[in-house]
């Protein structure tokens, strides 16, 4: 119900006389207000595109929780591989990329003679993975440093918040989640026949004998130059 | 205080009713007060974006009872501290504390406040909880407002865990950096 208001009200009769304006103003909120309270509100589309009856835009958060955008960077979170542990080998190059300084690494050597496929070509593991999560300021630089795609931030949760500081200390065994990563370029899965390799967990040129010096496989092809005989 | 929890060998049937009106107070205080936080936001870096999109619309923080902004320390008894605090702020973050009236609790926003984030260099406080206690940390750079929802709601567990008393306005808290020295045993 349109009409052209002068908005002077010496001329308008309309405006002049105030009540009509009034009771104007009251049923739009009335109307709003029945609308906003008994309609139906349709969450899946963005705010703008709704077609509910309902326009509110407040989200009842503990209960409706929106979801993440795409590029969302969450928690983080240690892959793993398909046997469980951390694809992470311990290279330091996400603590070294953190502004923050915010993870802290512990690198071991896994055992030469443990049987695991996965420990004769892979050298170190992390014996201590922790991340500050008070201390991140959530930029991403650690999963894009990493050169074994170990770590990375697509949970889309948040980190929750905590009455100490001291529960913001995340260790391995609560970074460690989520579905594995499996690559073919992952050296337990180049390597084909790796199975009983000749050397132990060292390169077949540089293998340390039991005197302390060097020794060289000269049965096999070395590929290498032989700079010691 | 401590006395509600511990009971006295002999109870008379008065301590018994006075301990049990008390506790009926502390309750009702407790849930008056954590649905009513009067915010005073030390907004001083870019969390106080977010601290208004958490008062604003699509996450309307006055469904926690707590959208009432004072910008004055005297009329607030909630204290969120948004953002970097350098060590030529921190006098003043101090002196707003203390004139807030008790009951009082304290919410760092963001990274910075809780920790001093990745601002680790000689200009900035390493966590404001090395000047006042802080009841809830929130982590994020700058936190998304679902994390400050969260803190909300872990602040108003917190507060009806607490014992409220009518008459003494001391509010009891975890052990902050403040009650680690009294001046009274200094002296």
């Amino acid at each position: 119900m349109s009409y052209p208001a002068s908005q002077n009200p010496h001329e308008d009769i309309r405006e002049s006389t105030y009540v009509p304006e009034l009771l104007k103003g009251m049923a739009i909120t009335a109307r709003v207000f029945w609308r906003n309270l008994f309609g139906e509100r349709d969450l899946t589309t963005r705010v703008v595109e709704r077609k509910g009856l309902s326009r509110v835009a407040t989200i009842a958060y503990p209960e409706e929780k929106p979801v993440y955008p795409e590029g969302y960077r969450g928690l983080h979170r240690l892959v793993p591989r398909d046997d469980g542990r951390p694809r992470c080998v311990a290279c330091y190059m996400c603590a070294t990329a953190c502004p923050a300084q915010c993870i802290y690494i512990e690198a071991a050597e896994y055992d030469p003679v443990d049987d695991l496929r996965a420990s004769r070509v892979i050298e170190k593991y992390p014996k201590a993975f922790v991340i500050d999560q008070l201390r991140c300021v959530v930029c991403g630089f650690c999963v894009e440093a990493c050169p074994k795609d170990a770590i990375r931030m697509d949970t889309f949760t948040h980190t929750p918040p905590e009455y100490s500081r001291q529960s913001f200390i995340y260790p391995v065994d609560k970074l460690l989640k989520g579905t594995a990563a499996v690559h073919p370029s992952d050296p337990w899965y180049r390597r084909e026949g790796s199975g009983e390799p000749a050397h132990v967990h060292k390169e077949a040129h540089t293998r340390i004998g039991p005197a302390g010096r060097v020794e060289v496989d000269t049965g096999k092809p070395v590929p290498v130059t032989r700079f010691l005989k | 205080m401590a006395d509600l929890e511990v009971t006295p060998a002999i109870a008379t049937r008065k301590d018994e009713t006075i301990s049990r009106l008390q506790g009926l107070v502390s309750k009702g205080l407790g849930w008056a007060r954590r649905y009513s936080l009067f915010t005073y936001p030390f907004a001083t870096a870019c969390c106080g974006m977010e601290y208004m999109s958490v008062a604003a619309s699509r996450y309307d923080i006055a469904r926690f009872g707590a959208e009432f902004t004072r910008f004055s320390p005297r009329q607030a008894d909630l204290l969120m501290v948004t953002g970097t605090v350098n060590l030529k702020q921190a006098p003043i973050l101090k002196r707003v504390y203390e004139q807030m009236c008790e009951p009082k609790w304290v919410v760092a926003f963001g990274v910075c406040a809780s920790s001093g984030g990745f601002y680790d260099n000689y200009a900035v406080l390493q966590g404001i909880d090395r000047i006042i206690p802080v009841d809830v940390y929130i982590p994020g750079c700058p936190p998304r407002p679902e994390q400050v929802l969260d803190a909300l709601l872990l602040l108003q567990k917190k507060i009806s865990g607490q014992t409220h008393l009518l008459g003494d306005r001391q509010v009891e808290r975890h052990l902050g950096a403040r009650d680690l020295i009294e001046p009274a045993k200094l002296g």
